[in-house]
């Protein structure tokens, strides 16, 4: 046994040893080099990625994750009509995306979108990004301009600039995403709306709402009461740019 | 030149631009409605357990919630009912969206309610005055009624509190009985009592009379079960084996699984018994029907392709459809009240859980996926909850789900085995 044993310091005095060891720390320090330099990167990915795990976890629905489907796959000649959800990245940040992904209420929904509009992304239900929503809400400014473009081709079509809400405006945007957030974080109930009621808003120029006039219904007289309380609930809303009518539409489907 | 135009183009469209409305999509939170609730004015010597009743009946329903009268700037009790003064700022002001306020009283041995609710936000009486009245002991289903109405002005669509939920347990023995609990697993009951095994309780649509399969005759027959002390009776006279009766939605039609010469389908009866139809005419073994809310079609199971699948029947036009492709076994299908989904049980491996697909196929999603065994879904009335049975905590026990997301809640505290839930729909 004791044959094995070299005492630490004689080692210390051999040149070969010596050399080992200045290799071997030249390798370690290579390493740690390489570790800290070259994942950087992707840990950044990983820290910016990190709100949508805290989602995750926080579903309340044990349901809809541990299990593989076994017979739950849209059938095949019927392809669920599937709405484009998760489309290339948003051409243009804007200060709504700051706004929405911080609220935590989508989450409260990990489950299916109750009866009406089943359809939209049940399969696996990944909370939206920021940028899937700012997309989700361009796309749709952008389709509702292109109807009305189609509506009234000669005038209205390049009416973009000014008062158009899906494009950054540093006017406007900020201004609307506080809207958003606040009228959002004052809607109880709407998981009894299955449409879009539809509002005509009166803010004074201190954001005092003098004004709320239902101009399309849900449907459900109900669902437009809970909405309609959100924006009353709501008054005064953030100072706008500019005093005057705005059109607001809440939207019970966005939830997830 | 182009300057020219592009300056002129600017001038012919900035009047449209700035006639243009600014349209702002608000996305929804999940979150329910609060709602402050006075302690009704009461005569003496009624029951004060009533707001408690109220109170649960209301959140029973996940869409409204109350307000902690602690936190109240108002009376914590409505004082007379008859001149209400509502100050809607200082309802607002603590949170509360709605109010509601009553008065009960007692005449001659009958328990009477008035109420009135509130939109404080809106400060506006939403819809008549509610009157109800039961009698002394019924107290807790009298609270349940107001509360369910109460939902239903806020929400569009009636509570769901005062419904029953019928179910088999075996209470640890070897037979089964047929058990009716309240929606929120309390006041159980057996209403069956003859040692055999009893099966597949199904209400009518008035929640007065119950249709189950039992053996007490020796052969799998169908019963009708009536509230009160109206005597039970077979359904069908015939010597054939019958397994499972499902009452229409809207009417005195039992869909009825019946095996004739060794051949297993669905016919229809009426609930006296009479014109006997066939639905289904396969060599292969149909069962488990379910209708769609308006009676017009009928979801089944059939192995007829070889597992069983779910298919649906249109019957004026007598069309089936195969509604699952997936997996090799689905089962118990349950079409929601509101017409939107018909849940199952699907296998996954040794087990199953509940899934919902939309009636014309087009699309399904899990819905309870334990690790365990997830069957016999029942639709609340109000098709926002489903009742289920599972082992997931050893025995079969019942549960219920919020359809939209939300707490499953245990229904049975049993010493046996409970299955076949079967929520009953609004008792009036």
């Amino acid at each position: 046994m004791s044959s094995f044993y070299v005492p630490a310091e004689s080692l210390l005095q051999s040149r070969a040893f010596r050399r080992l060891m200045a290799f071997s720390l030249a390798g370690h320090v290579g390493v740690a080099l390489l570790l800290f330099f070259h994942p950087f990167s992707r840990r950044s990915e990983l820290i910016s990625a990190s709100p949508v795990m805290v989602q995750m976890v926080q579903l309340p629905k044990p349901a809809a994750l541990p299990k593989p489907p076994p017979a739950a796959k849209p059938i095949p000649p019927k392809p669920a009509p599937k709405p484009p959800e998760a489309a290339p990245p948003p051409p243009k940040p804007v200060v709504k995306e700051i706004v929405i992904p911080k609220e935590p209420a989508p989450l409260a929904k990990p489950k299916p979108v109750p009866p009406p509009a089943p359809v939209e992304k049940k399969p696996e239900p990944p909370p939206p990004s920021a940028e899937e929503l700012l997309q989700k809400m361009t796309e749709r400014v952008e389709a509702k301009e292109a109807e009305q473009a189609a509506q009234n081709p000669a005038q209205e079509a390049p009416a973009t600039a000014e008062a158009s809400p899906g494009r950054f405006d540093p006017l406007f945007s900020p201004w609307i995403a506080g809207v958003k957030a606040r009228v959002r974080a004052n809607w109880s109930g709407a998981s009894v709306c299955e449409g879009k009621p539809l509002f005509d808003v009166d803010v004074g120029a201190g954001g005092q709402v003098s004004d709320v006039k239902l101009t399309q219904s849900s449907g459900s007289p109900a669902c437009d009461a809970t909405a309609e309380r959100a924006i009353r609930k709501s008054n005064p809303l953030p100072a706008p740019p500019q005093a005057g009518t705005y059109e607001i539409e809440m939207n019970p489907k966005d939830l997830q | 030149m182009t300057r020219l135009l592009g300056a002129l183009l600017v001038l012919c469209l900035a009047p449209a631009a700035l006639a243009q409305k600014i349209r702002i999509d608000v996305n929804a939170a999940q979150k329910p409605i609060p709602v402050a609730v006075q302690k009704f004015a009461a005569g003496p010597g009624l029951p004060d357990d009533f707001y408690g009743y109220l109170v649960a009946g209301l959140e029973y329903s996940s869409v409204v919630v109350h307000v902690n009268p602690e936190a109240f700037v108002e009376p914590r009790e409505t004082h007379d009912f008859d001149s209400p003064t509502v100050h809607c700022d200082n309802w607002k002001g603590i949170g509360a969206e709605g109010l509601v306020q009553g008065e009960v009283r007692e005449q001659q041995g009958r328990v009477q309610v008035r109420y009135r609710v509130w939109d404080t936000t809106r400060c506006k009486l939403l819809g008549d005055t509610g009157f109800r009245e039961r009698d002394r002991a019924e107290v807790p289903m009298l609270a349940h009624l107001v509360a369910d109405d109460i939902v239903q002005r806020f929400t569009g669509r009636r509570g769901v509190s005062s419904t029953e939920i019928a179910y088999v347990s075996d209470s640890g023995r070897r037979n089964k009985e047929v058990w009716v609990m309240s929606a929120d697993g309390t006041n159980k009951r057996r209403v069956t009592n003859n040692g055999s095994i009893n099966l597949f309780p199904s209400w009518s649509p008035d929640a007065k009379t119950l249709v189950y399969t039992s053996f007490k005759g020796g052969l799998s027959e169908l019963y009708l079960l009536y509230r009160g002390t109206r005597p039970g009776a077979k359904l069908i006279q015939t010597r054939d084996e019958k397994f499972r009766g499902v009452w229409s939605p809207n009417d005195d039609t039992i869909a009825a699984v019946v095996s004739r010469q060794g051949n297993t389908d669905i016919y229809t009866v009426s609930s006296n018994g009479k014109d006997p139809r066939r639905l289904t005419d396969d060599r292969a073994i149909e069962s488990s029907p379910s209708w769609s809310p308006d009676g017009k079609k009928m979801a089944f199971v059939s192995d007829r392709t070889g597992s069983p699948q779910i298919f649906v029947k249109d019957l004026a036009s007598g069309e089936e459809k195969r509604l699952t492709f997936s997996g090799d076994y689905n089962a118990s299908p349950a079409w929601s009240p509101t017409g939107e989904w018909i849940a199952y049980a699907a296998q996954a491996g040794n087990d199953f859980d509940i899934y919902l697909i939309t009636p014309d196929g087009s699309f399904t999603q899990p819905l309870v996926t334990s690790a365990r065994s997830d069957e016999d879904p029942a639709w609340s009335p109000d098709g926002r909850k489903l009742a289920f049975s599972s082992n997931r905590r050893g025995k079969k026990e019942l549960f219920r789900v919020e359809v939209n997301g939300g707490a499953t809640t245990l229904l049975t505290e049993d010493p046996g085995n409970c299955t076949n839930p079967a929520w009953s729909p609004w008792l009036e």
